[in-house]
């Protein structure tokens, strides 16, 4: 995939979802919910690929998953399609062979309404607590074992922009909603030399209550 | 319907989560064949390492570092390397540590790949951050200096070795390195050997389907002596030179090497100086023959074009 059609993307939603002439066409057809909460799965990874020209791949990877679940208070503003939120993200990334984190998150954001349909767009930022995923050997009774215990442990700084897109499958009280969803994350390790962003691609399910 | 779909969905999305384990290399001790390891040292005149047999999978490389404590207690004076690898080897490279303390050092014993499993380099990687004491590109290596002349390790040292194997075939083979640091004692030393290198890794971008030759200079701010130099270049090198910049030897043709397998170690007898202001240049010539371009990198498909130098210190 060309990730240049993805930026361009990404910055036009971001730009037009902060745009006060974006979203007019109201719905009023439900209830906004003050709180929702949203289990979400991404594809994660490195922005750049780091692939060198080895002789062999041995294990293909397909899929490098981060899961979240989020959070969400919003509050309600003029424009009856906009509302902001805060939230707080919980979540785990198994970057196999590179690195596993567990994060937490707390970000703010906008979205609008338009039918049944919604954009937002949100800044996060948090801490992971990241384990080096490469396998790592130790020499014991003759032979080389993979050895969990020597892998590198550290705090890391991550900053993620991302954008939503979600249609409404049930509206009442409770709504339900799905959503897809592009992230950027910056991420700044007091050990690397080299700190490549990651970004990611994801669908979720969101429960207004 | 939507209740299935959203069921499926949330077990395939638990799979993909599950089934997102890694896989090592597993191999039988029983497989490994006979080597005849390298005899090392008699006690009080030198030292060992040995990383034992590991597996390289087929057609398949692997470039491990696996950071060891040569078991000096006091500052040693090595005038003999010695190397001996299991057929296959690339290079094998024994890296100091500028700060044995730092703790982004990797623990000792503790074996680490270059090249993932997923074909990616590896990021977390931490390497030796001193100088090479030793480089060696053949499987029977000896570097004997002249006597009196020695590189020091200090007390209480450790060493990144750094081992890189390809396995062009459909089998599995192993690596297995053995280093030997045969020493002299300090009174004997009459001159001290450290190593740098001059890496025309900023130019270095070969276009697919061309002969490119590409020409580094490093200019020196301060006079060296030169004991030694060896080139390192990957399969699509073809040709390394090495002239003098600067001076009354201005141009001269100091060093080439036509096999990238085989690169000659040269001694100079008398050191080769440079003053401040004079230089190096390398000329290395590459064939990509590939569809794709190449540029610096650490794998066998990757190019490189490197000098290591020995001056004294």
């Amino acid at each position: 995939m060309n990730h240049k059609y993805l930026y361009i993307a990404f910055v036009a939603i971001l730009f037009l979802s902060t745009s006060p002439l974006f979203g007019q066409e109201n719905s009023d057809e439900f209830e906004p919910n003050k709180w929702s909460m949203q289990l979400n799965f991404q594809h994660q990874d490195l922005l750049f690929d780091l692939g060198f020209g080895q002789l062999s791949i041995a294990h293909d990877v397909k899929i490098r998953p981060f899961y979240t679940l989020e959070l969400y208070r919003y509050k309600q503003t003029k424009n009856p399609n906009r509302r902001l939120f805060a939230l707080a993200e919980l979540g785990y990334y198994n970057n196999l062979y590179h690195n596993r984190w567990l994060s937490l998150k707390l970000g703010v954001g906008s979205e609008y309404q338009i039918g049944n349909f919604f954009i937002s767009s949100r800044i996060q930022g948090g801490l992971a607590n990241v384990k080096s995923a490469d396998i790592q050997y130790i020499y014991k009774e003759g032979k080389w074992i993979v050895s969990e215990e020597t892998r590198l442990i550290t705090k890391d700084l991550l900053i993620s922009p991302r954008i939503d897109i979600g249609y409404r499958i049930r509206n009442n009280n409770h709504p339900i909603d799905i959503v897809i969803n592009y992230q950027m994350t910056f991420y700044f390790s007091p050990v690397l030399e080299i700190n490549i962003p990651y970004h990611g691609y994801g669908v979720g399910v969101r429960y207004g209550f | 319907m939507k209740h299935n779909f959203s069921k499926y969905f949330w077990i395939s999305i638990l799979a993909i989560g599950l089934l997102s384990c890694e896989k090592s290399f597993k191999y039988d001790v029983s497989e490994i064949p006979y080597f005849e390891e390298l005899a090392p040292p008699a006690t009080g005149e030198g030292y060992q390492l040995h990383i034992p047999a590991f597996p390289i999978p087929p057609n398949y490389e692997r470039e491990v570092f696996l950071r060891m404590s040569i078991g000096n207690t006091e500052d040693i004076y090595v005038t003999k390397f010695e190397a001996l690898c299991r057929p296959g080897t690339h290079h094998l490279i024994a890296y100091g540590y500028k700060n044995e303390n730092n703790p982004i050092n990797p623990q000792v014993g503790v074996m680490r790949d270059q090249n993932l499993p997923d074909g990616r380099g590896n990021i977390n990687l931490t390497m030796g951050s001193g100088s090479m004491y030793c480089g060696a590109q053949e499987a029977n290596f000896v570097q004997q200096f002249p006597p009196g002349v020695a590189v020091k390790i200090p007390a209480n040292a450790t060493l990144d070795m750094n081992s890189h194997y390809f396995n062009l075939t459909d089998n599995t083979i192993f690596g297995e390195v053995f280093l030997n640091f045969e020493t002299i004692p300090e009174n004997e030393v009459t001159e001290l050997l450290e190593y740098d290198e001059i890496d025309n890794i900023e130019n270095l971008f070969l276009p697919a389907g061309e002969e490119t030759t590409i020409e580094y200079t490093q200019l020196f701010s301060e006079k060296i002596q030169i004991r030694q130099m060896f080139s390192h270049m990957h399969k699509r090198g073809k040709r390394f030179l090495v002239y003098k910049v600067g001076g009354a030897n201005d141009g001269e043709l100091l060093y080439s090497a036509f096999d990238y397998q085989h690169p000659p170690y040269m001694f100079f007898d008398t050191p080769l100086v440079v003053e401040a202001t004079e230089g190096i240049k390398t000329i290395v010539t590459y064939d990509n023959e590939t569809d794709h371009d190449i540029s610096f990198g650490v794998t066998s498909e990757d190019e490189m074009g490197i000098l290591f130098f020995a001056k004294i210190k």
